[in-house]
């Protein structure tokens, strides 16, 4: 069975979202996936990333805390941060629901991850901050 | 660079005119060069605004041929875009479409307010067309 796993410390700002793809890709490289899975999972970490620094720490300072699991062709990601929470985590996950509007968000973050991965789970708490878990296999036509 | 009187404060103000963004006609033609995330959207975002606010734009015209990669901040990017030439009656068009960013263009309904087009010239054709 083949197994890694990565974690990652990364100061909270809108430059280490393309690092945080990048990062993915190369990771995800032995298990040989497909453009689309390849595009389907950094869209995915990428909504995930850009919450922590907009919502998370409303683009302050912060550390986001990532990290990726292999098992077998299983893709495992935590994206965590310390920062406000979600108050209302049904309401955040609605299609076009925003409370950036003015930032000119468009609300279809959690859309995307939930469309794109096979698993999406996510825990918050409210001063506290934000643990997203997604996974997704990899090949599973193979 | 460029000198453009600025109506709202009464001074020259200047903005690098790259050759990324082309005013032709009415029509703001942006070839985009990076991918289309949170960190780009705001850089790409003023440099389109600056150019609205200072040329006669009526409708714009994004070339995705050189983006691999769009998120929901992108699509933030082109819907801000509409509701500024909306009242103009302008439109968006879009072309160099590839299959990942038109997943991305058809799940979040984008198609609703920009028309996909083969060609640049094809988009400034249809809009000559019908606005005239």
């Amino acid at each position: 069975m083949y197994r890694n796993k990565i974690k990652m410390e990364i100061d909270s700002n809108s430059y280490n979202e393309g690092f945080a793809r990048m990062a993915t890709v190369a990771f995800l490289a032995p298990l040989d996936p497909t453009l689309d899975e390849i595009a389907d999972i950094k869209t995915a970490i990428s909504e995930a990333i850009t919450n922590c620094v907009i919502h998370g720490y409303e683009g302050g300072e912060g550390i986001i805390y990532m990290n990726m699991y292999i098992e077998d062709n299983k893709f495992s990601v935590e994206i965590i941060d310390n920062g406000v929470g979600i108050e209302d985590i049904d309401k955040a996950m609605e299609p076009m629901y925003t409370t950036k509007r003015d930032a000119e968000r468009s609300g279809m973050g959690f859309c995307f991850m939930e469309a794109f991965m096979d698993e999406l789970k996510v825990d918050s708490s409210v001063g506290k901050g934000t643990t997203i878990f997604m996974n997704k296999y990899i090949n599973k036509m193979g | 660079m460029k000198n453009i009187y600025d109506v709202t404060t009464g001074k020259e103000k200047n903005y690098e005119c790259k050759d990324d963004l082309v005013v032709k006609d009415e029509t703001l033609i942006v070839y985009l060069k990076e991918d289309l995330d949170h960190h780009n959207a705001e850089k790409i975002r003023e440099k389109i605004d600056d150019v609205i606010e200072f040329e006669n734009t009526r409708n714009i015209v994004f070339d995705f041929t050189n983006v691999s990669f769009m998120d929901s901040s992108g699509i933030g990017v082109i819907m801000g875009r509409y509701k500024k030439i909306y009242y103009m009656r302008g439109e968006i068009a879009v072309v160099g479409i590839n299959s990942i960013i038109d997943k991305i263009f058809t799940m979040s309904g984008l198609y609703r307010i920009a028309t996909k087009y083969d060609s640049i010239s094809e988009a400034i054709k249809d809009f000559e067309e019908c606005q005239n």
